[in-house]
C-alpha cells in the first residue's frame, strides 16, 4: 500500500518541484529587471512599475491564477460576442488582439500556473532586490567608476555580490513561502502533490497520504532552510 | 605643458552654485594642496575633474585630451581611457568589502586593463609592500584599521598606473593616531614625483608636501601660491588669515 501511494504521489511531487524550480528560474531574473524599473530615473516607468508591483503584491496569488487562466478565454468570448457594426477603427484591431490572445489562452493549465507564479514571485523578489540595491553606499559605485570600470562591471562585480549577501535572509523566507504556495496550482486543476493525496480520501477514506505530503513539505522546506543557513555562513567571511 | 587643465569650471546643484568659474592647471610632478572652509566646494571640484560630478560650464583636459569642453563630454567609450589615468582616494576609503585586499587591488587592472592575473598579483604585492601592508594581503577590509584601509585604497588606485592622483581628505575619517601612517605614504609618493591634488585639513602636511597651495572659498579659488606665501604670517587676505588662525589654537 505504502509503495503504491508513494508511486502515485510521486507524480504530484514532481509537479510541485517543477513549479518551484521553474518559478525560481524565471522569477529571479525578472525580479531583478522589475527592481530596475521601480528604481528608474524616468518617473513614468518608475510609477507604472510600482503600481504593477503594488497590484500583484496586494492581491492573492489564487485570484491571479484564476484570472490568468480564465481571463483571456472570457475576453475572447466577449470579443466574439460583440456586434459587428461596432467594429470601427479602434475596436477592430482590439478585437483581433483579444482573439489572438484568447486563441493561445484556452491554454495549457501548466503554462498559466507558470505565468502567474513567475509574475507574482518576480514582484516580491523585485522589492527584495530593490532594498538590497538601495542599501549599497554610493561610494562603492564611485570607487568602481574611478578605477575605470563600466557601469555593468560595477553592477555585476561590485554591487550585486554585496546585494546577494544582504538579501539572503528575506529571500530564504520568500522561497520557503513559494514551496507552500505551489499547492495553489490546484485551483486551476494542475495536479500537485496535495491533490494527488486527496484522491485517496475520496476513493477509500485514507487520510495518511495527506500527512505524507505534509512530511514532504517539511522535508523540502527543511532542506532549503539548511541550504540558506549554509549560504549565509559561506558569505559571512566579511561584513561591510 | 600642464598635465591637467581645468578652465572656468562652473557647477551648480539645483539653484546652488557651488563652483563659480574655477581655473587651475597642474604641471607634471607637481603636488597641489587644496584647503579652505567647509562647504567651499573642494570636494565638488575634485569630483568634477574625474566626472563623478558633471560640470555646467568649462573645459577640462588631461594630457591635452578632452574630458569636457564647454561642458560637453565626449562619448563614454572615448572618455573612459582618459579618466582612468586619474586615480582617486576617498575620505571613506570605499574599499570593496566582499573582496580581499589583494582582490581589491587587482580587480581593475585585470578587468579594465586586461593585465594578466599573475602580473597584476606581482604588482599588487609590490604596492602593498610600499604601503607597508604585505602581511595583510589576504585579509578583508573589515579586518583592517582605518589607516590600513586607506593605505590599501591608495595601493588600489596606484595599481592602475595613474598619471595623477586625487585625494579628498584622505585622513579626515581617521583617528588622529592613524593619520601619520597615511600621510607618510602620500609623502613617499610625492618623493617619487607623483602628480597629486590633495584636499586636506592637515595644514602642516600641506605646508610640508605641497609645491602649491590653493585656497578655496565659496566656490572660488581666492589664492593659488607657494605654501610659504599662503602660510606666511603676513598674508594679506583676511579670509585666509581667519581660516588659518583656527588651526593654530
Ligand atoms: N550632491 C549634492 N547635492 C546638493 N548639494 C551638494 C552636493 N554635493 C555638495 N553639495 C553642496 O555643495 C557645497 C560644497 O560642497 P563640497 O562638499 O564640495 O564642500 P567641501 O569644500 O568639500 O567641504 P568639506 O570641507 O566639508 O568637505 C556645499 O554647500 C554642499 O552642501
Ligand atoms: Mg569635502
Amino acid at each position: 500500500m505504502f509503495m503504491s501511494v508513494t508511486a502515485s504521489l510521486a507524480e504530484g511531487f514532481l509537479m510541485t518541484l517543477k513549479i518551484f524550480g521553474l518559478t525560481l528560474l524565471f522569477a529571479l531574473p525578472l525580479g531583478l529587471i522589475i527592481s530596475f524599473g521601480s528604481m528608474s530615473k524616468v518617473r513614468i516607468i518608475k510609477w507604472i512599475v510600482k503600481a504593477f508591483v503594488w497590484i500583484i503584491r496586494g492581491t492573492p496569488l489564487m485570484l491571479q491564477l484564476i484570472i490568468i487562466y480564465y481571463g483571456p478565454g472570457l475576453a475572447g468570448e466577449w470579443a466574439k460576442a460583440m456586434p459587428a457594426e461596432e467594429f470601427n477603427a479602434i475596436i477592430l484591431p482590439l478585437r483581433y488582439i483579444v482573439a489572438w490572445v484568447s486563441s493561445w489562452s484556452v491554454f495549457d493549465r501548466f503554462i498559466a500556473v507558470m505565468i502567474a507564479f513567475t509574475i507574482n514571485y518576480a514582484c516580491y523578489f523585485s522589492e527584495i532586490f530593490r532594498g538590497g540595491i538601495e542599501g549599497i553606499p554610493k561610494g562603492q559605485y564611485e570607487a568602481g567608476y574611478v578605477l575605470g570600470m563600466k557601469k555593468s562591471q560595477v553592477f555585476f562585480k561590485i554591487v550585486l555580490p554585496q546585494v546577494i549577501k544582504r538579501i539572503i535572509p528575506p529571500m530564504s523566507n520568500e522561497i520557503i513561502t513559494l514551496v507552500k504556495d505551489t499547492s495553489l496550482a490546484r485551483v486551476i486543476a494542475v495536479y500537485e502533490v496535495i491533490w494527488s493525496a486527496q484522491v485517496y480520501i475520496k476513493r477509500g477514506g485514507l487520510i495518511w497520504p495527506l500527512f505524507y505530503t505534509g512530511v514532504f513539505y517539511l522535508l523540502f522546506s527543511g532542506i532549503l532552510t539548511l541550504l540558506f543557513g549554509w549560504i549565509e555562513k559561506k558569505l559571512d567571511y566579511y561584513h561591510s | 605643458m600642464p598635465i591637467l587643465e581645468a578652465i572656468n569650471i562652473r557647477k551648480s546643484f539645483g539653484k546652488l552654485e557651488v563652483l563659480k568659474g574655477i581655473s587651475l592647471s597642474i604641471e607634471p610632478r607637481e603636488v597641489i594642496a587644496v584647503i579652505g572652509p567647509s562647504g567651499s566646494g573642494k570636494s565638488t571640484f575634485l569630483r568634477c575633474l574625474n566626472k563623478l560630478e558633471t560640470i555646467n560650464d568649462g573645459t577640462i583636459k588631461l594630457d591635452g585630451e578632452i574630458i569636457a569642453e564647454n561642458a560637453v563630454y565626449p562619448p563614454e567609450a572615448q572618455l573612459r581611457p582618459v579618466l582612468k589615468k586619474m586615480g582617486m582616494v576617498f575620505q571613506q576609503f570605499n574599499l570593496f568589502p566582499h573582496k580581499s585586499v589583494l582582490q581589491n587591488i587587482i580587480e581593475a587592472p585585470v578587468c579594465v586593463n586586461n593585465v594578466p592575473k599573475n602580473e597584476a598579483v606581482e604588482t599588487a604585492k609590490k604596492l602593498l609592500s610600499d604601503v607597508g601592508l604585505s602581511e595583510k594581503i589576504n585579509n578583508y577590509p573589515c579586518e583592517l584599521s582605518g589607516g590600513q584601509q586607506q593605505r590599501v585604497a591608495i595601493a588600489r588606485a596606484l595599481a592602475m598606473n595613474p598619471e595623477i592622483m586625487l585625494f579628498d581628505e584622505p585622513t579626515s575619517a581617521l583617528d588622529p593616531e592613524l593619520t601619520g601612517e597615511v600621510l607618510k605614504v602620500i609623502k613617499a609618493l610625492a618623493a617619487k614625483n607623483m602628480t597629486m591634488i590633495i584636499v586636506t585639513h592637515e595644514m602642516s602636511f600641506a605646508k610640508e608636501v605641497a609645491d602649491r597651495v590653493v585656497f578655496m572659498d565659496e566656490g572660488n579659488i581666492i589664492a593659488n601660491d607657494t605654501p610659504d606665501k599662503i602660510f606666511s604670517k603676513d598674508n594679506e587676505t583676511p579670509r585666509i588669515q581667519a581660516f588659518l588662525r583656527k588651526f593654530e589654537g
